[in-house]
């Protein structure tokens, strides 16, 4: 390219300088050869890109396969190509499989796979966890899949409605297929969340402050912290949809006091963000391809940033604007419509500032541009179509039309697929090392544009005239022909392009032109390295002073003397495990020099653990749940296994005194506090999503509890909280006097703790089985079962964590300098009594006082 | 430019093109209003998607501008002058969408709360959606209960109070919604609650919908008609549907009463389905009520033509007309009648006018 390895004022990019001890880091960070190490491997380019390819298997399965038999089905009326049963299956899975296991591990496996080398830094601060994210999110994927091959798929569509996919009307496995394998999933997207949280907060090279961030990294952050927050609410209305539909519980049950709406409120808390979360990251990918291709600096960066984080935000306030038919009352109607056409003002900015780059740039049509014009055209559409639905009224006429159909597609693959198509040219050469084929490309490009516009246009007029989702036919006459067998045909034209995508990549895989370091003369610091990059990326971390670092820098190890020798020394020392460099959040001076876990068959165990206890469920064997959940424990014990650290205090401190940079060969303090952090982050959402589906229950019941139940006994309740927050008090000054030195009175203090939170949790239980009613009598009883199942199960995971710490105690492993671990447990037990006491006074004072 | 603003044209002139092209054979258009509850969202529709165009046409202009005139031409080795932003500018780009959209929100809450103001002299119709057609209810007047046609007076608006049920138990059925483009916009039907939905017919006409939630297997076989009749017209249904039916006293269709109530060890027709007799048992209220079968024009969702033929052939094996579980009580079962049977069961229900 015209371009390649310059800066736009026609100067050499830098490029990265190896040490001599390139070889021996890069023998240090390889993941061991062979089966084992695919089973064991942790690197994050060997995660990030199997999300991406099993991503893509999916789409290829679900996302293709269906929409061309759908569109068949529906080109003429009165089709009867397939029956209504496999109709209503195919679509059905078109959206489950696109909406939970396509765009989500894509997205996430760019991230993985890109941020280290875009952020400047050796890993990912959790190499286990993404590989535990994988294994899960693969699991849970072929077992969603495989009730293809037991005739069980689910019909209840993607969104799975109660009652229709409640036990009555959905009986038998196809929606615990839904459920169960689409949860195992979640679980996997929401540990990769928290890993690229943490990612991009503290592992950047130094000087990348957070207003030197690549935009893709901004959009990678607000996602991730909208994952954590939109699938644990999913995540929790399907574990009360399980509950419904395989232990007999009320939630949705209308007649026992549930709600079937509460079900939608879930969902869509859920469902609206998730547009969101696959719509940002992909503004994440236009924004780094714009500015190489218009060799122009991003116009209005700190605006991008904004609109960004405030998409994030509003993205929350919007989820009603999907149950505007559901009879909510006016005032809410307008409160949800106003806030829908709210956030097209940041996605106008958005719009806005690309454009402006584009104006003052001197754009260069390589095909990641054309993708980037295409997306803009589209999605522009898909942004106009949503601001009409926002307005109520009209969107009573559109809404379940196909209207929505075509709207939500122009969103999805013009502003989301496209994106992935320009992002996937853009940084194929980077990680193969070989370019893509710019003439195919623009094939490519071609086909899927008019292919997405001949296919998705004319459902517009469809939904206008009448015809509304998810029917496998129509009579004739309504007007509605012409527009469906065009569609049909346009589908067809679409393919045509993914098939010249996947042979262009085909093609460049066996014989593409060497790419070089910087093909496209880019700006970020994943350009500065070989392609494909070496085992750890970075041999000398690279020092950041721009945001557009190979374009504003001549080199990118030169700084302050201080900084200089740190990146320096850290190329040559330490040279037996693999470490890396965590860095002030705002400030991205480095805080610490950590060991990154090494490759583990361990995620991989605590994965299948998972699996298993899912698969318990879904097959009724529901005492092998209960291997499932000794499998994940022990699995998570081995996985955090204290090691003793490979370097003596002594040798730590020397570094430490020469440069000012803590060391921790054990392990990291700072990114395990984070972790800790958002994984109690994580638990909290999840139990607040229980208060709120108590409190909505709560409004829906003018009585409550039911005729014939009393109330939770004060007393006792009370006393159990007391004694729980006497075990926090325990675990707290335990943790002052370890930190003294004093390891003997942290043992006891510990089993202080135990004593009283044990004590406390038998009161309480033993009040609660004397209660006369249970999970399946009514909504109450299901809330309050279920409530109280949380906590213990909390409470459970807390217990063993400080047993887990008795024991390391004991072996001596923590001692007044390595505590770490000891610390994050009692931050969990803190949080753990916290919820015990707020889910208590909810449970006891919820029909007292409202 | 010439280039750009050539193709705003041709996208403006195929947008317009494309939205005015509705005429009569689009029975099921929300394009062409019959009502005041349908005509507001229509001009609301209309003002928000000019505004559309314009903005659509706006920024594509832009764009395409923007990435053809200063594209980077081959013999061209000047560079961009650097720029990071102008404040002024992305203030601006603020500020006039969010007053763009503000115009928009302002009548459309307003207009929200029109729509569900409940009026005064409205004809109240009870809607029941089970799985797959609706039924009818008239409080108003008398026990009136019909399926699949929503009769309604011209000119007087009509408030519809809806809910799902399934086989007459309360609480228990799955969602549906009730949509009828011409009249008004559409209304979720929730088991357990009451939702309500006002529409008024200005012309008399028949008017076509269907459900547009999605309510399982035969989903797209449940459509649902609006029947507006003039005032004289209105008086005289009202009039035929409260009375009871007559039962034949003689020939193939008395054979058929008698058959309707009685079908040896098979389930009888009265097990599912009501007729309103003078003196009779009263039928269950499972499968839409028959009384005045025959004053209705579809049957089964509204899929089918109410004629003889169609009626043999439904009663000769109903799943293989339309996807239903009858295993799971669901939708009308083969009963294995006889083509006598059926004769005569027919020769019944055309009677019943």
């Amino acid at each position: 390219m015209k371009y390649a390895g310059r800066t736009p004022s026609g100067e050499r990019a830098p490029v990265v300088s190896e040490p001599e001890t390139v070889e021996e880091l890069n023998r240090i960070w390889a993941d061991p050869k062979g089966l084992w190490g695919q089973l064991t491997g942790v690197q994050n380019d060997k995660i990030g890109a199997r999300l991406m390819l099993t991503g893509f298997f999916f789409l290829l399965l679900g996302g293709s396969f269906d929409s061309i038999v759908m569109r068949l089905q529906l080109a003429v009326p009165d089709n009867t190509l397939v029956s209504p049963q496999l109709y209503n299956e195919m679509f059905t899975n078109h959206g489950s499989v696109t909406m939970f296991l396509v765009i989500l591990p894509i997205f996430e496996g760019f991230a993985i796979l890109l941020l280290p080398l875009m952020l400047g830094t050796r890993e990912m601060p959790f190499p286990r966890l993404g590989a535990f994210a994988y294994w899960t999110f693969l699991f849970g994927g072929l077992m969603y899949y495989s009730s293809t091959l037991f005739q069980l798929v689910p019909d209840a569509g993607w969104f799975a409605y109660t009652p229709l996919s409640g036990p009555e009307f959905s009986p038998g496995l196809p929606i615990d297929f839904w459920v169960l394998g689409l949860g195992v999933a979640e679980i996997g997207a929401i540990a990769a969340a928290i890993e690229i949280i943490i990612g991009i907060c503290k592992m950047r090279a130094p000087g990348m402050t957070v207003n030197r961030m690549p935009l893709f990294a901004w959009a990678m952050l607000v996602t991730s912290f909208m994952i954590l927050f939109a699938f644990t609410p999913l995540i929790m209305g399907t574990l009360m949809l399980e509950l419904d539909r395989g232990f007999g519980s009320q939630f949705f049950d209308p007649e026992q006091g549930g709600s079937s709406l509460l079900w939608q409120h879930l969902f869509w808390i859920f469902g609206h963000p998730e547009v969101y979360i696959q719509f940002l990251p992909a503004t994440g990918i236009v924004s780094m391809i714009v500015p190489a291709f218009t060799r122009q600096r991003i116009v209005g960066y700190s605006w991008l940033v904004g609109a960004t984080v405030g998409i994030g935000f509003l993205a929350f306030g919007l989820w009603a604007h999907h149950m505007f038919a559901t009879g909510l009352s006016p005032i809410i109607l307008g409160f949800f419509a106003a806030a829908s056409m709210a956030i097209a003002i940041p996605a106008g900015v958005q719009i806005f500032a690309w454009l402006a780059t584009i104006w003052a740039g001197r754009p260069v049509y390589g095909t990641p541009f054309l993708f980037v014009l295409g997306f803009l055209v589209i999605f522009v559409i898909g942004g106009i179509t949503g601001v009409m639905t926002a307005a109520v009224p009209f969107d009573l006429q559109a809404h379940d039309t196909y209207f929505i159909v075509a709207h939500l597609h122009y969103v999805l693959i013009g502003g989301v697929a496209f994106p992935i198509f320009g992002g996937v040219y853009y940084w194929w050469p980077k990680f193969t090392g070989k370019m893509l084929d710019e003439r195919l490309g623009r094939w490519n490009f071609w086909l899927l544009f008019v292919g997405v516009n001949v296919t998705f246009w004319p459902m517009h007029r469809l939904g206008l005239l009448g015809m509304p989702r998810r029917v496998y036919t129509y009579e004739s006459g309504l007007g509605w022909e012409i527009p469906n067998l065009i569609a049909t045909v346009g589908v067809f034209i679409t393919f045509t392009g993914i098939g010249v995508f996947v042979w262009n990549c085909i093609r460049s895989w066996r014989h593409g032109e060497t790419a070089g370091h910087n093909p496209w003369g880019a700006d970020t610091l994943e350009w500065a390295v070989a392609s494909p990059p070496i085992e750890h990326g970075w041999s000398i971390v690279p020092i950041v002073h721009s945001r557009h670092p190979l374009w504003d820098q001549r080199d990118l190890d030169h700084g302050d003397e201080k900084l200089e020798s740190f990146v320096h020394g850290l190329a040559r020392w330490p040279l037996r495990w693999r470490a890396a460099v965590v860095v002030g959040t705002a400030d991205a001076r480095p805080q610490e020099v950590f060991r990154v876990s090494d490759p583990s068959i361990w995620p991989l165990v605590a994965g299948s653990g998972v699996a298993l206890i899912f698969l318990a469920e879904l097959v009724k064997l529901r005492w092998a749940a209960g291997i499932g959940a000794l499998v994940l424990a022990g699995a998570v014990i081995a996985w955090n296994w204290p090691v003793d650290p490979p370097m003596t205090d002594e040798e730590e401190a020397e570094f430490e005194r020469e440069h000012d940079v803590p060391v921790n060969a054990g392990g990291s303090v700072v990114i395990a506090r984070w972790g800790t952090g958002l994984g109690i982050l994580f638990v909290s959402i999840a139990f607040s999503t229980l208060l709120l589906a108590y409190f909505y229950l709560r409004l829906e019941n003018p009585v409550w509890p039911p005729e014939g139940v009393g109330w939770p006994s004060l007393v006792p309740m009370a006393g159990a909280s007391a004694l729980l927050v006497a075990s926090a008090v325990a675990v707290a000054v335990g943790l002052r006097r370890l930190r003294d030195g004093h390891e003997r009175t942290f043992l006891v203090a510990l089993v202080a703790t135990l004593l009283l939170a044990l004590a406390g949790a038998a009161l309480q239980l033993s009040e609660i089985s004397d209660a006369g009613f249970g999970l399946q009598d009514h909504a109450y009883g299901s809330i309050f079962m279920t409530l109280t199942g949380f906590l213990v199960l909390m409470f459970s995971a807390a217990v063993l964590m400080i047993v887990m710490t008795l024991y390391w105690t004991v072996q001596g492993t923590f001692t007044g300098r390595r505590h770490a671990p000891v610390t994050n447990i009692s931050r969990f037990w803190l949080a753990m009594v916290t919820m015990w006491v707020i889910g208590s006074a909810t449970l006891t004072l919820g029909p007292r006082l409202l | 430019m010439r280039k750009a603003r050539t193709r705003s044209t041709v996208i403006a002139v195929v947008l317009g093109l494309l939205l005015m092209a509705c005429s009569l054979d689009q029975p099921q258009s929300a394009l062409d209003p019959q009502g005041p509850y349908a005509r507001d969202p229509h001009n609301l529709f209309v003002v928000v998607f000019w505004i559309a165009v314009a903005v659509f046409v706006l920024v594509q202009g832009l764009i395409l501008y923007a990435a053809v005139k200063y594209r980077a031409k081959p013999d061209d080795d000047t560079l961009p002058v650097q720029v990071h932003g102008n404040t002024k500018l992305e203030i601006l780009w603020t500020l006039i969408p969010a007053l763009i959209l503000a115009g928009i929100a302002v009548p459309t809450v307003r207009m929200v709360f029109e729509l569900a103001a409940e009026t005064d002299d409205a004809v109240t119709i009870e809607v029941i959606g089970h799985r797959w057609w609706f039924e009818y209810r008239y409080p108003d007047h008398g026990d009136i209960v019909t399926a699949n046609e929503l009769v309604i007076p011209v000119g007087v608006p009509v408030r519809l109070e809806m809910t799902a049920e399934e086989t007459g138990l309360p609480d228990r059925g799955v969602l549906h919604s009730f949509w009828i483009p011409k009249l008004g916009g559409k209304q979720d039907l929730v088991p357990g609650r009451i939702t309500t939905l006002n529409l008024l017919a200005d012309e008399p006409g028949r008017y076509l919908g269907q459900c547009a939630e999605y309510c399982g297997l035969s989903h797209a076989n449940m459509r649902a008609r609006a029947v507006a009749l003039s005032d004289g017209d209105w008086q005289a249904w009202l009039e035929n549907q409260q009375s009871p039916a007559v039962t034949p006293e003689d020939g193939l269709a008395a054979q058929g009463a008698e058959l309707f109530g009685n079908l040896g060890d098979r389930r009888s027709c009265v097990s599912c389905h009501n007729i309103r007799t003078e003196g009779g048992e009263p039928g269950a209220a499972v499968g839409p009520d028959l009384t005045h079968l025959m004053s209705r024009e579809e049957f089964a969702g509204a899929i089918f033509e109410l004629n003889e033929e169609n009626l043999q052939q439904w009663l000769a094996d109903p799943p293989a007309m339309k996807p239903m579980q009858p295993e799971t009580g669901i939708g009308m079962p083969d009963l294995g009648l006889t083509p006598e049977e059926i004769d005569a069961l027919v020769a019944y229900l055309l009677t019943l006018e």
